[in-house]
């Protein structure tokens, strides 16, 4: 088994397990869909890659669903939100694993780590310094890591020395696979890290309504929704106030034409 | 806080590129700055007093890299200095390689069944690799000297009637993206069916260091590389063992060492991955080409054994024969066989198929199974197909 399959594996026993329901939820995902989604990763990683043309190469587990899970990210959360920071980051990405690949030693023997997975490290980093969300993190990785190898495929064609481009197939998984986690990973924790650091401000009060520790944000809220409930009151007031000035009105002015 | 932090680890990621790319490695923008840096190797010493020299190797060497002397004497490298071109090694064992008690020609009485599913594959990562005779150059952007190697070496497998998929796709430019690159022609050589696949590439140190005398012939001897962080390590260094120990009983000269360096060479992808140095830059073509026929009728033996072996390939094995054990091929071998890829889909599509005739039936009896997987496809798909339904 390959070390990204192992990863995925490791990632759907977590799942199973009720981890990264925050990662889940900002993916617009259950745990029952991603679990679905990351079976047929797998299942369609086994399936050996289609071949379009003697150049071209593509691998459904590899390529096809973390593309049509992408897809789904950038139109359920909306184009105008995310699109820019997307592309920027994806351009960074691809700029940046370009150019690690003239950067990094030619021959394997002088790196620590597989160039692979330094890539995917990077693109990580990068989404995650950019985007600071999971869900801009997953889209810019594998989409950036895509076009990187998009750019070296054009260039070798408009050579003259065309090679293959292969999506998702060999290593190139493996690298959508560590940028996406240590992203996304990124994302969670450093985000985690910063609620608790802006929480930690501010005195904590337990709210005896909410059974919750107020933060700022829900000290704001609830002074909010006091304000408006008590506008409501006030408002309530103000028209049992009227009310009853018109019912004593009424009575009098009912009172004055009995007598009369 | 969270923009000056995102802006702070911005800038330090730019700085780390700008250092790393300054200090540790060169900027090989173009590829006559590359072909100049090719041109250099390293120098491996037996000791720190520098008296004898073990080998040469061109790129780079790094520490913990292992070596396999010609004389089975295995080294592993203690300090490189990256300035002056050197590094010592330092002695570990001598390594005892698997002994093999070969079949003498007139017992082989089983030739027939060769050339029967036999496949391998070849292909060149680095395909700009060149000889400087004849080539002119120690590189080329496109198809090198290195190609015509491996046609030489295809034709000879042919001869002794393996199938040989021979995979010329370009894996462009010369740099760390290449193995990335080459992984998807090695997934498609065994997906193809081949039972081991050959990268061949060339070295880049003195003539001296490659040149052999095999046979009574002059030619390139054969450095064979091993990826320590391959996930095969073990079933790959056995393979390579094997291949030395024949290749050193039959072929004395044409097996010049093995080198264990760090990183993967697609051989993570089978346990019959091997990685071929086919001389170096400054060694005749011509005598390279000559070494070819050898490694064939090698690759041939230890991959299927004496019994399916080609003919040609067993008709030089002279040495007595009287304690008679087959020379057991790889391939056959229970222990070292890698499972084809196409197997796995096919169990898998098996289980996949049996498990759904389960289901089928199990829904078409009961009423309750129906229920609850309607509901579970309900629940799980709401979001993305529409409003739940009630069921």
């Amino acid at each position: 088994m390959s070390v990204s399959l192992t990863i995925v594996s490791v990632v759907i026993l977590l799942i199973m397990f009720g981890a990264g329901q925050r990662i889940l939820d900002s993916l617009r995902l259950n745990d029952k869909e991603a679990l679905i989604i990351l079976i047929l990763i797998c299942i369609g990683l086994i399936i050996p890659p289609i071949w379009i043309g003697e150049y071209f190469c593509f691998s459904i587990g590899g390529f096809l669903i973390p593309l049509g899970l992408s897809i789904y990210l950038l139109i359920s959360c909306g184009w105008s939100r995310d699109l820019i920071r997307t592309i920027i980051g994806t351009i960074l990405i691809a700029g940046i694993i370009y150019l690690l690949e003239w950067l990094l030693p030619a021959d394997p023997e002088s790196v620590l780590i597989d160039n692979t997975y330094v890539y995917g490290v990077i693109a990580g980093v990068v989404a995650y310094v950019l985007g600071r969300s999971r869900r801009n993190a997953f889209i810019s990785c594998l989409f950036g890591i895509t076009l990187a190898q998009l750019i070296q495929w054009i260039i070798n064609f408009a050579k003259d020395t065309s090679s293959i481009l292969g999506l998702g197939v060999g290593g190139a998984f493996g690298t959508y696979v560590v940028a996406i986690i240590i992203s996304v990973a990124l994302s969670e924790f450093l985000g985690r890290c910063f609620e608790s650091a802006t929480i930690r401000k501010e005195e904590k009060k337990f709210n005896f309504k909410t059974h919750t520790y107020d933060s700022v944000k829900n000290k704001k809220m609830n002074e909010l929704e006091n304000d408006q409930e008590n506008r409501i009151k006030n408002v309530e007031l103000v028209k049992n106030a009227e009310f009853n000035k018109n019912n004593k009105k009424y009575a009098s002015n009912d009172k004055k034409s009995a007598k009369i | 806080m969270k923009k000056i932090l995102s802006i702070f680890l911005f800038i330090m990621l730019s700085i780390s590129f700008v250092f790393v790319g300054f200090t540790k490695f060169e900027f090989n923008v173009t590829e006559a700055k590359m072909a100049a840096s090719n041109k250099k190797y390293y120098t491996i010493y037996e000791d720190s007093s520098k008296q004898k020299i073990l080998f040469l190797k061109g790129d780079e060497v790094s520490t913990g890299d292992k070596y396999l002397s010609g004389n089975n004497k295995l080294y592993e490298i203690e300090s490189v200095d990256d300035n002056q071109k050197f590094a010592i090694a330092k002695f570990i064992k001598d390594e005892e390689l698997p002994k093999l008690k070969l079949k003498t020609n007139s017992q082989n009485n089983n030739v027939a069944s060769a050339a029967t599913n036999k496949k391998i594959g070849v292909y060149h990562t680095h395909n700009d690799e060149s000889y400087y005779t004849p080539d002119g150059v120690d590189s080329v952007y496109g198809k090198g000297g290195v190609h015509t190697v491996g046609k030489e070496f295809v034709s000879n497998l042919e001869k002794l009637k393996i199938d040989t998929i021979y995979r010329e796709d370009l894996h462009l430019p010369h740099n760390s993206g290449a193995y990335t690159r080459s992984q998807v022609t090695a997934s498609a050589l065994i997906d193809s069916g081949a039972q081991a696949i050959f990268d061949l590439h060339r070295d880049s140190t003195k003539r001296s260091e490659y040149l052999s005398k095999v046979d009574g012939k002059e030619m390139s001897s054969v450095r064979m590389v091993v990826g320590l962080s391959s996930k095969n390590y073990e079933e790959n260094k056995k393979f390579a063992y094997k291949i030395k120990s024949y290749a050193d009983e039959v072929y004395p000269g044409l097996i010049k060492d093995i080198y264990f360096g760090k990183g993967n060479y697609n051989q993570g992808l089978t346990t019959k991955a091997m990685l071929f140095e086919m001389g170096c830059e400054n060694i005749e073509k011509s005598l390279v080409l000559k070494t070819t026929p050898y490694l064939a009728k090698v690759v041939d033996v230890v991959l299927y054994g004496v019994e399916e072996a080609s003919d040609l390939s067993v008709a030089d094995i002279t040495n007595g024969g009287n304690d008679v054990t087959n020379v057991a091929g790889v391939v056959n071998d229970a222990g070292s066989s890698g499972v084809n890829s196409n197997t796995t889909l096919y169990v898998l599509l098996g289980v996949l198929g049996a498990v759904a005739v389960v289901f089928a039936l199990v829904m078409i009896f009961s009423k309750k199974a129906r229920y609850k997987v309607a509901r579970f496809f309900s629940e799980t798909f709401a979001g993305i197909f529409g409003k739940k339904k009630k069921i």
